[in-house]
This record gives C-alpha cells, sequence and structure tokens, in this order.
C-alpha cells in the first residue's frame, strides 16, 4: 500500500514553509481511495519509476505509479509527501549514472541595481 | 570530408581534426588526417556505449563521449546518428557557458529574481532521487523557486539521459529562448535566472500562479495552448505533463514550467507531450505566421539568439537542426522527434 498526499505551498515564515493539503491518495494493487481535490491527480499521467528507471502507467501497476508520483512535481510550489509506502524505493536501489560534477560559481550581483 | 569537433566537455589536447568518413560494408569508418590526443569525459549519463565506438575512431582515446558523429543516410553500427556539418568552433567550457549565461541575463521580467534580497528560504520538499527544490521569497514579497546545482539528482536526470549539471542550464535556456521569442511565447515561460542563494548556485523561477492538471487552456485558451505545443517542440521538452503546468482562471493565463529535462537529443527519453499530442491530435499541427517568424528569428542572428553561446554545443545544433525542420515541414515536431 502507498499512502501519499499532496501539498501546495501557502505563507512562509522565514524558512520553514507552510504547505496545505490538496489532496491524498491512498492505492494498493486493488483499491484506489482519494480525498479531497480530485482533479490534481492525473491517472492517465505516464511517469518514469526510479526503481527501475522505465515508464510506469497508473493502470500497469498502482502502487509503483503512485510511489513514482514525486517525480512529477518538481517545481515546489505543488509537493507531494509519502506517508506510507510497504515497498519503498531504498537508496541503494537508485541507480545512476558516473557522472563529474562541476563547482559552479557565479558573480555576485545583489545591490547592483532593481528594475 | 568529416570533421571532428569538441563539445566543450573534453579533457586534454584537443584539436580539430579532419578526416574522410566512409561507410563500407554497413559498417561506419573513419580515416583520420591527424589524430587527436584527447581524453573526452561524458556529459551524458548515457555516453559509455557510445565512448566505445569513438575508441574505435584511429588516434582517439575515450573513456567516454557526448560527441556525435552524424552522417546523413548512414547508420552508425551501434545506431548512432549524425550529421556531417562538421561544426567548426572553438571547445568551450562548462564555466565559460555559464559566464555567457550570465552575461545574458537581466530584462525587466528577471530583474527582481536576479537582485532582489531573499527574506526566505525553504526546503520545498523532497525524495530520494528527486532533485532538491527550495521555496525562495523575496524583498518584494514575490515567490521564486531555487533549484540548485547540487540538488540535481544524478539518478533523475539519468533518467532522461541529461547531465544533472545542464538541468539548471535548460530551465534557463527556455526562459531565454520564449523570452528572445516575444509573444505569445514570452507570456507562457516561467521567467528564470542563474543565481546564488546562500552560496548554492542553481536557476531560480517565478512562481506561475495556478493550478496543475488543469485541461482549461485545451478548452478555454487554445491560442495558448498552441502556443504551448510550439515552444515544446522547439526546445524538445522531454517531460509535459499536466503536473508542470499551471493555469490561472482568473487571469485566463498559462504558465508553463519544469523546463530542465529539454534540450533533449535524438533518442532521448520522452515521458510525456501534452500540449504536443493535444495539437497533432487537433489536426492542428501547421505552424502559423507568427511561428515561422520566430523561427525566421532563431536562425536568421547564427546564434540562436544568444543561445548557442550557452547552451551544450550539440544541443545547440539540434535545437537549430529542429527549427530547420519544422520550417521545411511546415508544422511541429511530432512527439519525441528531438
Amino acid at each position: 500500500m502507498v499512502e501519499l498526499e499532496i501539498l501546495i505551498a501557502r505563507d512562509q515564515q522565514g524558512d520553514e514553509a507552510a504547505w496545505a493539503p490538496l489532496a491524498r491518495l491512498r492505492v494498493d494493487d486493488r483499491h484506489v481511495e482519494v480525498e479531497g481535490d480530485q482533479t490534481v491527480i492525473d491517472f492517465r499521467l505516464p511517469l518514469v519509476s526510479l526503481r527501475t528507471g522505465t515508464q510506469v502507467r497508473f493502470e500497469d501497476d498502482h502502487e509503483e505509479w503512485a510511489r513514482s508520483l514525486p517525480t512529477a512535481f518538481r517545481a515546489g510550489d505543488v509537493i507531494v509527501r509519502v506517508l506510507h509506502d510497504d515497498n519503498p524505493i531504498r537508496e541503494s536501489e537508485l541507480r545512476a549514472a558516473q557522472v563529474e560534477r562541476h563547482q559552479v560559481r557565479l558573480r555576485e550581483r545583489l545591490g547592483q541595481h532593481v528594475s | 570530408m568529416l570533421e571532428l569537433v569538441g563539445d566543450g566537455c573534453e579533457r586534454g589536447a584537443v584539436g580539430a581534426t579532419a578526416g574522410i568518413c566512409r561507410e563500407l560494408g554497413g559498417e561506419f569508418d573513419v580515416l583520420l588526417e591527424q589524430g587527436l590526443e584527447a581524453v573526452l569525459q561524458t556529459c551524458d549519463a548515457f555516453g559509455d556505449p557510445l565512448s566505445g565506438e569513438l575508441a574505435a575512431l584511429e588516434g582517439l582515446v575515450a573513456c567516454h563521449s557526448y560527441a556525435r558523429f552524424e552522417i546523413p543516410g548512414s547508420q552508425v553500427s551501434s545506431g548512432s546518428s549524425v550529421g556531417a556539418a562538421g561544426y567548426a568552433r572553438a571547445p568551450v567550457t562548462f564555466d565559460e557557458r555559464i559566464r555567457e549565461l550570465e552575461d545574458q541575463q537581466g530584462s525587466v521580467l528577471e530583474d527582481h529574481l536576479l537582485y532582489e534580497r531573499v527574506i526566505a528560504y525553504a526546503p520545498a520538499g523532497t525524495s530520494p532521487g528527486v532533485n532538491q527544490t527550495f521555496r525562495a521569497v523575496l524583498d518584494s514579497g514575490r515567490v521564486a523557486y531555487h533549484k540548485p546545482f547540487s540538488g540535481v539528482s544524478t539518478v533523475h536526470a539519468s533518467m532522461f539521459q541529461q547531465h544533472p549539471d545542464e538541468v539548471p542550464v535548460n530551465e534557463c535556456a527556455a526562459w531565454r529562448l520564449a523570452y528572445r521569442l516575444g509573444s505569445p511565447f514570452v507570456d507562457l515561460v516561467a521567467p528564470t535566472v542563474l543565481r546564488d542563494i546562500r552560496g548554492e548556485a542553481g536557476s531560480l523561477s517565478a512562481q506561475q500562479v495556478g493550478r496543475p492538471n488543469d485541461p482549461s487552456p485545451f478548452l478555454l485558451a487554445p491560442r495558448l495552448a498552441h502556443a504551448a505545443a510550439f515552444i515544446d517542440s522547439l526546445i524538445a521538452q522531454q517531460d509535459r505533463h499536466g503536473g508542470n503546468t499551471r493555469w490561472d482562471d482568473a487571469n485566463q493565463k498559462l504558465g508553463l514550467i519544469d523546463h530542465g529535462y529539454t534540450f533533449a537529443l535524438p533518442g532521448h527519453r520522452l515521458n510525456a507531450a501534452w500540449f504536443v499530442d493535444w495539437r497533432w491530435a487537433a489536426s492542428a499541427p501547421a505552424l502559423d505566421q507568427t511561428e515561422v517568424d520566430a523561427l525566421d528569428r532563431l536562425l536568421g542572428g547564427g546564434d540562436l539568439l544568444g543561445l548557442r553561446a550557452f547552451l551544450l554545443p550539440v544541443a545547440a545544433d539540434h535545437l537549430e537542426d529542429r527549427a530547420h525542420r519544422m520550417l521545411a515541414a511546415g508544422e511541429i515536431l511530432a512527439q519525441g522527434d528531438f
């Protein structure tokens, strides 16, 4: 079973954001339950499974699809928080290409001007 | 005749090398005029298979490579394709591309992102394998989202065959292209700049107001959905779905966000193409005059409206190629045609 909630950012005080729930999704291989705003969850959306690296569709695997839903909300104003997962993806399962990362340093711009 | 050039990711001595390229018995063959003494490092998470192929080229020492050598009508045995354009240019380093992007930034639509003080900065939730994002509140009260280079998940970038350090650059490139193309595209894409916040360099995108996953644009503002399909086709968007769109019902405004997995190369993964699919399904792939004019402007100046200076060279080449193909066909490209 996978249970998650979709949250939207609210007013922020300092370095801690406040979040309000939009919807909650609970799925297992036979049941689907949505509370709240059902329209924010598009069950037709294809997702990329971090576990397998392949595309997963809801109709193929309810739980793996729900588990992968956080990858679809990357912008930061709307996020997915996993509340429960019977079979979570462990860090050791994540596979990534070996790439060299750059140390990026930008110019100081603050205080130059504001339009 | 083939000219081998770097793509900015080489280490060691690299020089342009001329040679003859031919296909013999179905095999790709190159006779080089002089050897390269370069060790190529990958800019492509899935570059390993190609590196072996490059290692077979005489005189080239390859551990990984991102370079592509394309010959129209010919097939490299591994299935890679190429263009014999022989792009001649000086190697460009990643740092040089970042400097160039910084030099181009700055406009009335971007300056608040560049110069306003950040008064609040909070992590916007994260899961293992998912890119880190921070919610930043600026002096004026406006909200923006910061994606540090260091927070881009190599795992997730690998899924889209992108180098993680290109993800924030792509975010900015999509905006800069929309900005330079003007209306209606500039109104769709979230203004995005590179900015350092609390010692972390990353992309900073203006908040787009509205709801995700809202199909209203298709019904209420098809002109905007039409333009979104054009821009997604041009930037080779790999993952456009309802989750990275925002529909502001009060203002009838469509916002496109999340452009990290764009400027894809042929063969890269496509996950979703919401607007492109819709436009093709509506039998409306034909370019309108605004789009033709936009492509003419993109191709007219020789530098892809500034993008050639900071995109990965191979990504810039394919942007140019897509624009040419769209103009030639008179329509947007099909989904996944990068």
